[in-house]
């Protein structure tokens, strides 16, 4: 028998074996890496058939949103996960270690930076292989990379959700918080097609500027979104100062 | 093969100076729940203490203060010496929580291999899976273990850390007669070196058979503290009742061996550490008994006696 022990410091070893546990988790990779993928398949081939220029770009938009929408998906998930191990008594017990309860969180943080990727790379494989989308490579890679940027917010926000929903109520919170951030934000309609009142309020939302800033790249006419850039900002720091009250909230009623 | 002898990392390691615990008029309360009440208790490096108390007693929360899991509103918990969480961040201490919970959709292996990177001198996981014998459901997902699984699990991740003291919040809730026996066999043989052990219970016969010294809680304090002969002593551990024939109480209880007597509808109820003798001194002395019955009393009811002793507290 194999024995994988590490000598990593305790919050990364923490992060690396919960990345790879929730990795091998079925339901995990169904709804946060296959449904994404499948939508963008279905989207894709809908409206953004033919090989012209045109089409190429729509299908390049479409990839850029469900790439963000799988990853959405997959920093709820995350979230809902740290719910469930402060209700089961799963934070208690890791507690009683050398795992502090903050690093515990910024371990928390980082799993799920970690996990938003595989629906950000599949989603854009999908794109050059079946979507027909060809760009240059450093196009693809700055898109990824402000992608995975603008995604910090969100982890934050699963963290938070995950310190103050009950375990009970934490899937149908996660599932409508991101329904709700997709539909508004645009990730499922251009925003371009909504009310000027939803608008206004979709370039107020991180998942908006998300798929924004992975646009960008793609469009060579478009000014970089600096406004967006402090929109994430803002989501940031508010919603840390969330998560931070939530976790005071957590400890002192021991209800980690 | 493994051996089963305790890690270098043991006797390398400066020994802790001082009590194990000390605990100094320790308060927390819930809400308007005092849960520990002026908790005054220290505990020697090497004891094997029970802690035993009705529920409701305080012993869950004593747990939590131990291991700087909820911090105290008023005194001070010190482990060898150190802030509870500086004794858990060295390894000093382990924890088998009540109900604790395991990780879904992981196998044993998972939850033991995540915890292992988690202490700063942890046990070879070798001789965790050795001496909590979880070889036979090593690859098991842990919402599939049976009660009694769960719980050597639960205290494979208590000795991890290879800790000095081990802190154990019912340990036997869920084993049957057989693994119970086969679990304090394994503890007796881990701590041989002169760990500490404090473990909560309910059992009074378990708390008998494995502590030098029994230290019972009511209301958040402490209200006996002795070794398990003294403690049984205080306890009353039979409860004879029979039909009420019109004898004094105070008669009653001053009959052999008897701790309290009372009324109870048509019957009359004598609690008494020892049911023979006190049977005997009742007939002998009461011809009129009729309908006596004899019951082992419950961990609540022994405690009632002493915790009736307490003036109450508003």
């Amino acid at each position: 028998m194999m024995i994988l022990t590490t000598t990593l410091p305790a919050p990364l070893h923490y992060a690396v074996h919960s990345t790879w546990l929730t990795l091998r988790n079925f339901a995990f990779v169904l709804f946060a890496v296959g449904m994404p993928l499948v939508l963008y398949i279905v989207f894709s081939q809908t409206f953004a058939a033919g090989s012209g220029p045109d089409a190429q770009l729509a299908s390049a938009m479409i990839m850029v949103s469900m790439a963000g929408y799988g990853a959405l998906g997959a920093a709820m998930s995350g979230g809902a996960q740290l719910a469930m191990e402060r209700r089961s008594g799963w934070f208690r017990q890791l507690s009683v270690t050398t795992l502090v309860p903050r690093d515990f969180l910024l371990a928390k943080a980082a799993v799920i930076m970690v996990l938003v990727l595989p629906s950000l790379l599949l989603v854009f494989g999908a794109g050059f292989l079946i979507g027909g989308v060809r760009m240059p490579l450093e196009v693809w890679l700055t898109s990824l990379v402000l992608m995975w940027l603008a995604l910090i917010p969100m982890a934050i926000l699963g963290i938070a959700l995950g310190l103050w929903v009950k375990a009970e109520a934490v899937g149908g919170v996660t599932t409508l918080v991101l329904l709700v951030l997709a539909m508004l934000g645009g990730l499922w309609l251009p925003v371009e097609m909504m009310p000027p009142a939803a608008q206004t309020l979709a370039h107020a939302l991180p998942s908006y500027w998300l798929a924004e800033l992975g646009r960008w790249p793609m469009l060579p006419q478009m000014a970089f979104p600096w406004t967006g850039v402090a929109v994430l900002i803002g989501w940031s720091v508010g919603l840390t100062v969330l998560g931070a009250l939530g976790f005071r909230r957590a400890a002192a009623s021991s209800k980690r | 093969m493994v051996h089963l002898t305790s890690s270098i990392a043991t006797s390398l390691r400066p020994s802790p100076a001082g009590a194990a615990i000390e605990l100094t008029g320790l308060r927390k309360s819930f809400g308007l729940v005092r849960a520990v009440d002026g908790l005054d208790l220290s505990i020697a490096p090497g004891e094997i203490v029970a802690v035993l108390g009705p529920n409701g007693a305080g012993k869950s929360t004593t747990t939590e203060l131990i291991t700087g899991l909820v911090q105290p509103d008023a005194g001070s918990a010190q482990v060898f010496g150190l802030p509870p969480r500086t004794a858990i961040e060295r390894g000093l201490v382990g924890v088998m929580l009540q109900a604790g919970a395991l990780l879904h959709e992981a196998t044993v292996r998972d939850v033991l291999r995540l915890m292992h990177g988690l202490h700063a001198h942890p046990l070879p996981l070798e001789e965790v899976i050795e001496r909590a014998d979880l070889r036979s459901f090593w690859k098991t997902r842990t919402e599939k273990l049976s009660g009694g699984q769960a719980q050597r699990l639960r205290y494979a991740l208590a000795l991890m850390s290879d800790p000095q003291l081990l802190i154990l919040d019912e340990p036997t809730v869920g084993m049957d007669v057989e693994i119970r026996r086969a679990f304090w066999a394994s503890m007796r043989d881990f701590i041989a070196d002169g760990r500490t052990v404090v473990f909560a219970t309910h059992y009074l016969d378990e708390a008998d058979a494995e502590a030098d010294r029994i230290v019972v809680l009511a209301r958040g304090r402490v209200i006996a503290d002795g070794t398990p002969a003294a403690i049984k002593t205080r306890v009353a551990d039979r409860t004879i009742t029979l039909a009420d024939h019109g004898a004094s109480l105070a008669d009653l209880a001053a009959l052999p061996a008897v701790i309290s007597a009372e009324r109870a509808g048509s019957r009359l109820l004598l609690r008494t550490t020892d049911s023979d003798t006190t049977l005997r001194g009742l007939i002998s002395e009461h011809p009129a008994a009729a309908e006596i019955e004899v019951v082992s009393a419950s961990l609540e009811d022994a405690f009632l006696t002493l915790t009736h002793d307490q003036p109450e507290e508003l």
